[in-house]
């Protein structure tokens, strides 16, 4: 044996794949896991609502209003007898879809906007630096109820108007990610081996961004939901009389103590979503950042 | 392990000891129960005793000294054995108890200067805390023993610094402080966990010296915690060599380098280059390597000359000035400029390693980056094999790549974590589109096996290989190219001292196959005089000394040139006793202000091809 | 530190600038004639024209922002289309409703959420940090609007303890003014102390872990003088950021709590001017609560200036 043992060995074991080492962390976190459960349980009880659903959330019943949960109407029945119950499960799907549209939308503006910004720097950077700071100063529920007021009201402009209000966001992270990552020695040596500026780009700067820039969109899922609640709340999104839990609350309002399981149940279900979520990207962010 | 009474040394035997460490274990929690990282563990510190614990990182040498002071995090670790502070048992002491002890009979200094100060309180405070919660002082008597303590450390102007702030101090004053802050309790012992590492070389002199010259006015023991045998040999009497968080061996110093017993430290020593050690030889030479098991070394193989002196050189720089302007003020004002790289010449031959040495900021990295163009250069004229590297435009910059490459000093930082070793190596090739994808893999495949890896590792990534095996997947990736010159920047600093005797044998082996030139940049003269060819000394920006490796090295002429070669540390337990007397200078700044104009260099021919500037 | 605050000032001008770009922007996104959304559904064609030159919507963009910025600068936000009322008086009675509510929420986060966050942060991993780690996320994920709604039916419809809704100005009768606050107040600080419970545990871990914080226990110095002085003080800086820069958060967050307890301040009039298609008034709002945020970074960069000796000492 010479004298290359000095270096530590533990790189001789069979090495399992980074995704693999990934998932062990994230699965020892017994939290992260519940998030991951109660996401799940709403996204299958989103797909399989006209199954799991006991009656049509639409179809109103004069001769049920406003009852109590029963044997029957598990939560009750809300002021045109519809069964709280079967809303609160179709409910999930504009609560999600919201959720994850908005979302997208604000990763597909922003992300690019952010790298391409702080990859470029200069005085192209800080022209698009002002233009976020200026969206990001107005505060993002105002600026959603704004454009969702301008938009009219309507589950997809409340997207897009969340989606909007959430973009600058991801800028601002994603360039800040790439600001850090720029200085790093890996792309000087990408550089210095001729490696082409696209693929710098790609391959090396969104690739090392991406991981925080998922528990982001992951943290922003759940405020996106909460966003689309309180539009619908306010009525500005999800137009009766198709259910989504923030409508459901603002119908519940005005029969709070006649009546309080129609605010009661969509509230919940709000909150075990937007608590599931939370739960899941601080998991990924614990599992992808080792710093502790 | 061995036995550690019977190793005493006879003067030191007859006192009791300030610190008895007997068979002290400390673990940490991990995922599948405790972990061991020092193992029983034992020695004794006699009073105005130095003691050194040297090994590579992860050996636990820096655990043990956290250990004795019981700073390890609770719940996390544990720490089992006796630890005796004359008839005081440190183990079995409350938390209130040893609270007491830390700061007023252990005191510690620690390697990274530049944090160990609290940012937000100015530093004469911070030493006033270390008196006051050990006694009771009034704000002015506390006020005079600061400044006491700063003139004790030889800090310039010390009253009028007790209200600056940590930022406001170089990394060598900082120390200093950190060093006040300790003699404070006038502690019985004293551990430095490193406390040179971080600094350069002239500035790590004169803290040794400071140390030393403070051992002997306080009559204080030392716990010295190192990795640089150099170092080792300058301050301790007694040596411990751990490794692995086992010790190895213990022993006077004189024993540990000249009788060392075990194999490990015979290795450990054998990759230690020393200073001085090349008289006679011109050109560069390979580090012995000692099996560490038994302790045999195995043959040593010559290099044959590889310079091709007759051709037109391979890389050749002529007058290379780069600034970085510095802007402040409302307007952002160009205030002045860091005259990083001013006026500096060389050329470099195929198959020639000419190293560029130096202190922080003197330029050698950014003359580096200039002649890669990683950096765009203010002015002068730069070829690299045939391309004027001044003048490229974008393509023309990437074709140029192919000629020269670079090699990088953190091989944890300089390979993209997200990519596999095989991907890694793989894509300047297919970058350059000089092949198919099987061609590259094959062709890295090749060099895999080249730099002393298996082909195999190259479907796992970064963070599953050490930092002498990255380091090879980098020098592997540079060769993908078939460049005709790489610049190492400081390619093996941060490497531990066997696995930097390794690469180094690399890249001459490199050298001598491969024709390679090489422009070695480093900060370690031991190093540089072991694998150059030419060597070039930078000062404030330029180059104060150039010339063939052993004219510099025999006959330095510049004054800086000396400086930092009595600067650096020699492991020779001989000079335990040598004291530089240096003055506490700072490492000055190339910052100039705006409209300085740079005065005119001349150069004196001392011998052939070994000029030095005329001041 | 007059050097630092000019070039600060200077720097938001820039920003509110494109703030109000921004803003008035909004009203291109209207489908269809912005004339009739004025004069209703059965305005004839006269009417229409003679609104469209009354407002200036035949005008280029530009031209129109110029007049409305210029209104605005001096204090004239429009006149309501219904009731024939000036927006900027309207708005000036009702930002201090809202300003009492935003701050008495900031005195409960600021107050709830950093002792349980260092206490989290000290105690890690241990029974505290647990509790403090799930309360956290379970504020961050309620519904503050939701939160109001269930605290209204327990505290004033069961309990009888507070009343529904409504506000009282604090000078008027301050004993009722104080009664209504609380349960607004507790709903909208809920989220805020949750997000500063959860930031100062983290930077508190961060600080905890730094070079420093081993040197002054190395020195001997007891564990409270490190947690509180050489630790905190150096986390209070991100701490203070967050807490002023949530201040938008806040105002966003007083829009539903307004809603949900009938509080007459300036969020509850945005929704009303949404729904009454009050496009000036909705846009007075977002301009000022942008206005707001960017004074609160201004806040938030000289309490920053002042803590950090290394900007202190740099002269400008």
């Amino acid at each position: 044996m010479s004298m290359s043992v000095v270096a530590p060995t533990a790189a001789n074991d069979k090495a399992p794949s980074q995704i693999a080492w990934l998932a062990r962390r994230f699965i020892r976190n017994k939290a992260a896991l519940f998030g991951l459960v109660i996401v799940g349980l709403f996204v299958v009880l989103a797909v399989f609502a006209p199954l799991v659903a006991p009656f049509d959330p639409i179809k109103t019943n004069w001769g049920m209003i406003r009852k109590a949960p029963s044997a029957l109407h598990w939560f009750g029945t809300d002021e045109l007898g519809r069964d709280v119950l079967s809303r609160v499960i179709y409910g999930a799907r504009a609560s999600l879809m919201a959720g994850v549209v908005s979302v997208l939308i604000a990763f597909t503006i922003g992300v690019p906007i952010g790298i391409v910004s702080g990859y470029v720097g200069g005085v192209f950077d800080t022209v698009v630096m002002r233009v976020i700071d200026a969206f990001l100063a107005i505060p993002f529920l105002i600026m959603a109820i704004a454009l969702a007021a301008f938009l009219g009201p309507s589950l997809t402009n409340a997207m897009i108007a969340i989606g909007i209000s959430s973009a600058p966001i991801f800028a601002r992270l994603a360039r800040g990610q790439t600001l850090v990552i720029k200085v790093e020695e890996y792309i000087e040596a990408a550089y210095s081996l001729g490696v082409r500026p696209l693929t710098i780009l790609t391959k090396y700067i969104f690739v090392n961004a991406f991981p925080p820039l998922l528990v982001q969109s992951t943290l922003a899922i759940a405020t996106a939901i909460i966003a689309e609640a309180a539009l619908a709340f306010l009525g500005l999104g999800q137009q009766p009389p198709d259910a989504s839990w923030g409508s459901m609350l603002n119908a519940g309002r005005s029969s709070l103590s006649l009546a309080p399981w129609m605010s009661i149940y969509p509230g919940i279900a709000i909150f075990l979503t937007v608590l599931g979520f939370n739960l899941l990207g601080d998991g990924l962010h614990d599992a992808l950042d080792p710093k502790d | 392990m061995l036995d550690v009474t019977s190793r005493k040394d006879e003067a030191t035997a007859r006192l009791a000891p300030v610190l008895s460490v007997e068979n002290l274990t400390t673990s940490f929690r991990t995922d599948g129960g405790w972990k061991s990282v020092v193992r029983d563990m034992s020695f004794d510190i006699a009073p105005r005793e130095t003691v050194a614990i040297v090994g590579e990182s992860g050996s636990g040498k820096s655990v043990t000294s956290l250990s004795i002071m019981r700073l390890l995090q609770k719940g996390a670790s544990r720490i089992e054995g006796k630890i005796r502070l004359g008839d005081k048992d440190l183990l079995s002491l409350s938390d209130e108890e040893m609270r007491g002890v830390r700061g007023k009979d252990i005191a510690m200094i620690f390697q990274e200067p530049m944090t160990s100060l609290n940012p937000i309180f100015p530093i004469g405070n911070q030493i006033a805390e270390a008196l006051t919660v050990h006694q009771s002082l009034t704000r002015s008597q506390a006020r005079a023993e600061v400044t006491r303590l700063l003139e004790k450390v030889r800090i310039p102007n010390a009253a009028s610094r007790f209200d600056e702030y940590p930022h406001q101090f170089s990394g060598g004053m900082r120390q200093r402080v950190m060093i006040a802050m300790a003699l404070a309790s006038r502690p019985k012992l004293l551990i430095a966990d490193e406390p040179t590492t971080a600094l350069d070389v002239t500035i790590q002199g004169q803290i040794l010296d400071l140390i030393k010259t403070l051992q002997d006015e306080e009559g204080m023991a030392v716990l010295f915690i190192t990795h640089d045998m150099g170092v080792v040999a300058e301050v301790s009497d007694r040596t411990l060599v751990m490794f692995r968080g086992d010790t190895v061996e213990m022993g006077t110093t004189d024993d540990i380098f000249h009788r060392g017993k075990h194999p490990y430290t015979r290795a450990l020593l054998a990759a230690v280059p020393r200073l001085g050690s090349m008289k006679g030889r011109a050109l560069p030479q390979r580090f012995p390597i000692i099996d560490i098991n038994t302790g045999e070394a195995m043959p040593l193989m010559d290099v044959t000359d590889t310079v091709a002196k007759t051709k037109t050189p391979i890389l050749d720089v002529k007058d290379l000035t780069t600034r970085f302007d510095l802007n402040a003020g409302f307007f952002r004002r160009k205030t002045g400029s860091v005259h990083a790289v001013e006026k500096v010449s060389f050329s470099l031959f195929e198959g020639e390693t000419l190293s560029l040495v130096g202190e922080s900021g003197c330029g050698k990295s950014t003359t580096g980056r200039s002649v890669t163009r990683l950096v765009r250069p203010t002015s002068g004229h730069v070829t690299v094999d045939g391309y004027d590297v001044m003048t490229l435009d974008a393509s023309t910059l990437r074709t140029m790549r192919r000629s020269i490459q670079m090699v990088f000093q953190d091989p944890f930082a300089s390979l993209n974590p997200r990519m596999s070793v095989g991907s890694a190596v793989t894509e300047p090739f297919i970058e350059h589109n000089l092949g198919t994808r099987r061609q590259a893999r094959e062709k890295a495949a090749d060099l895999m096996e080249k730099v002393g890896l298996s082909p195999d590792m190259m479907r796992r990534f970064p963070h599953e290989f050490s930092g002498g095996q990255r380091q090879r997947v980098a020098i592997a990736r540079a060769l993908m190219l078939d460049p005709k010159v790489i610049v190492a920047d400081e390619a093996v600093s941060a490497l531990d001292v066997s696995i930097k005797a390794q690469v180094c044998n690399l890249l001459l082996d490199l050298q001598q196959n491969l024709n390679l030139a090489y422009l070695f940049i480093s900060h370690d003269m031991a190093v540089v005089e072991r694998v150059s060819h030419r060597v070039a000394v930078m000062y404030l920006g330029e180059i104060v000394e150039i010339g063939p490796r052993a004219a510099v090295f025999d006959n330095p002429q510049h004054p800086y040139t000396r400086k930092l070669m009595a600067a650096v540390p020699v492991p020779d337990p001989a000079r335990r006793s040598l004291k530089r007397n240096m003055s506490t200078d700072e490492i000055k700044s190339p910052f100039r202000p705006a409209g300085y104009v740079p005065p005119l260099r001349e150069y004196r021919e001392v011998s052939e091809g070994h000029l030095v500037q005329l001041g | 530190m007059f050097g630092f605050l000019v070039q600060r000032v200077m720097a938001a001008i820039p920003t509110l600038f494109i703030i109000s770009l921004i803003v008035f922007s909004l009203q291109q996104l209207l489908p269809g004639d912005p004339a009739l959304v004025i004069g209703g559904g059965e305005a004839s064609q006269e009417m229409l024209a003679q609104i469209r030159e009354q407002y200036g919507f035949n005008d280029p963009f530009l031209v129109q922002y110029w007049h409305w910025i210029t209104n605005v600068m001096q204090g004239d936000f429009g006149v309501s289309f219904r009731t024939r009322e000036e927006i900027g008086p309207m708005l000036a009675a009702k930002i201090p409703v809202t300003l009492t509510l935003a701050t008495a929420a900031m005195l409960v986060s600021l107050v709830i959420g950093i002792p349980a966050g260092i206490l989290a942060a000290i105690w890690r991993g241990r029974g505290w940090d647990h509790a403090v780690t799930v309360a956290a996320l379970s504020g961050i994920s309620i519904p503050n609007f939701w939160l109001g709604i269930m605290m209204i039916l327990l505290f004033a419809v069961h309990l009888g303890w507070l009343p529904a809704s409504g506000y009282v100005s604090f000078f008027e009768d301050p004993i009722q003014s104080i009664r209504t606050l609380i349960m607004p107040a507790i709903v909208l600080g809920a989220g805020l102390a949750a997000a500063m419970m959860r930031h100062t545990r983290s930077a508190m871990l961060t600080v905890m872990r730094q070079d420093y914080v081993r040197t002054a226990r190395a020195k001997g110095v007891a564990e409270k003088t490190v947690i509180l002085k050489h630790a905190f003080l150096n986390a209070q800086i991100p701490i203070i950021t967050l807490a002023t820069l949530q201040f938008g958060t806040l105002l966003a967050g007083a829009v539903l709590t307004e809603q949900v307890f009938s509080i007459p301040g300036v969020g509850k009039m945005v929704v009303d001017a949404v729904f009454n298609r009050e496009y000036q008034a909705v846009q007075a709002v977002t301009l000022l609560s942008g206005a707001a945020f960017v004074l609160m970074s201004l806040l938030a960069d000289v309490l920053y200036f002042v803590a950090n000796p290394k900007l202190r000492t740099k002269t400008l």
